[in-house]
């Protein structure tokens, strides 16, 4: 054994975990029922791309539910006001699907994260689980007032996505849906310029939402008429949000100035 | 619940069936079950590239997929590109006529990246080239050559003017 073996500063990649309990449902009411009866529920995988990130960072792993059996929960639809995107949907399709195009900036934004080989992997529905600050999707979410959609043995449960960070225990619930209202005039302007200390997406579409994301920080969600100042939009940043990487008074400033950009940019369509 | 799962799928044209530990990666089944040691492991955490193989025809990181996943679908490694009379692909010729490598161990992921690429967009444009490999890393080469490359390979592909 080397010396890096026995560091205890040393996790080990995914390829050396031990065997696994591995379910594979093949339908969502199968698969929600596995996560509402194991004693501990297992982890759900889909893409794949995050979990081995946790692994790294010493997540156990006793057992898997794979989604990637499922039946449906993918391609995204326009439906009552609402574009539903499944929670297997890919990045990647998401991002020249003719639904997610309809909705201007959206799909630009869903094609910018990561690369290309990990959008052909990764969905939109993990990007959001992972409950990462540093990942992209609840942030484009948050500006869009979107809603989750969990099933669970108890029945279905609806989330705002700007609330995924406050929402508990999610382990026993199945993401499966993600619903965002078609407003008149709905398009997103999403700048990552700054990315990763810091990234901003801008909605119009009735009134405007800002979410701010930061790589340690939960997301910020700012709004109100479309009409204000920039500066007055980021006077409401809560005093929280604020550490020693990106003080409230750098987001305040240089927020309100992706602001200006963003609605310049948003305006010209 | 065992503690294995029983895999049958296609690799490179060929069926193979195993029983593999539930936890075993994509890259470790191709490399030890399979034999096929073309596919690199590097960082182990799907951010280089290096173990790129394609599943179902989808460019994937093998070191962090599972092998399970494979089970009812086609891999297709380095190993398998070639032809069936040894001609190279013409991804494999370029990246060897233009020496596009300098240690190698991101070779097969890079060509296996391209591949999947040329097979979706056979004329891409410089800017999408890049895009795509900025899927991969190599810490050697400075990736000119490699971007020359890819742009050869599907020059050759189409026998079309040089762009």
């Amino acid at each position: 054994m080397s010396p890096l073996d026995q560091s205890p500063n040393m996790l080990p990649p995914v390829r050396q975990l031990p065997p696994f309990r591995l379910f594979r449902p093949t339908t969502p009411a199968e698969a929600v029922g596995i996560l509402g009866s194991e004693e501990t529920p297992p982890i759900c995988y889909a893409g794949g791309t995050d979990l081995c990130l946790s692994v790294h960072e010493g997540r156990s792993v006793s057992s898997l539910l794979s989604l990637n059996t499922l039946d449906g929960l993918r391609g995204a639809e326009a439906r009552n006001g609402t574009l539903a995107i499944g929670a297997l949907a890919t990045l990647d399709e998401l991002s020249t699907h003719d639904q997610v195009t309809a909705i201007p900036g959206l799909a630009e934004a869903l094609g910018a994260i990561a690369n290309v080989r990990i959008r052909f992997r990764a969905t939109i529905g993990g990007n959001v689980m992972a409950r990462r600050t540093a990942y992209e999707v609840p942030i484009l979410l948050a500006a869009l007032d979107a809603r989750l959609v969990f099933e669970s043995s108890v029945g279905r449960r609806e989330l705002r996505a700007a609330d995924i960070w406050t929402a508990g225990d999610l382990g026993r619930s199945l993401l499966t849906e993600i619903e965002i209202p078609l407003t008149e005039g709905l398009a997103l302007d999403y700048d990552r310029t700054l990315r990763p200390w810091m990234t901003q997406a801008a909605a119009t579409g009735g009134i405007e939402r800002v979410a701010v994301g930061t790589r340690f920080l939960r997301p910020a969600l700012l709004s109100g008429d479309p009409g204000e100042s920039a500066e007055s939009r980021f006077s409401g940043l809560p005093g929280e949000f604020n550490d020693v990487l990106l003080t409230r008074g750098y987001v305040t400033g240089t927020g309100a100035a992706l602001l200006k950009r963003q609605r310049a940019r948003l305006a010209k369509g | 619940m065992s503690d294995t799962v029983s895999i049958s799928c296609s690799v490179n044209g060929e069926p193979v069936a195993a029983e593999v530990p539930t936890s075993t990666t994509l890259a470790d089944f191709i490399r030890e079950a399979c034999g096929l040691t073309g596919t690199k492991i590097a960082c182990g955490h799907a951010v280089c590239g290096a173990c790129t193989v394609h599943l179902d025809g989808v460019p994937v990181a093998s070191c962090s997929a599972y092998a399970f996943e494979a089970d009812g679908s086609e891999i297709r490694t380095v190993e398998g590109l070639e032809d069936a009379d040894g001609e190279l692909d013409p991804v494999q010729a370029a990246f060897a006529d233009l020496s596009a490598f300098q240690c190698g161990y991101c070779t097969s992921g890079m060509i296996m990246l391209t591949r999947a690429l040329l097979d979706r967009d056979p004329n891409p444009s410089g800017e999408t080239i890049r895009k795509w490999l900025n899927s991969n890393i190599c810490r050697c080469t400075g990736y000119e050559l490699i971007v020359e490359a890819v742009a050869r390979a599907a020059e050759a592909a189409n026998a079309g003017p040089m762009r």
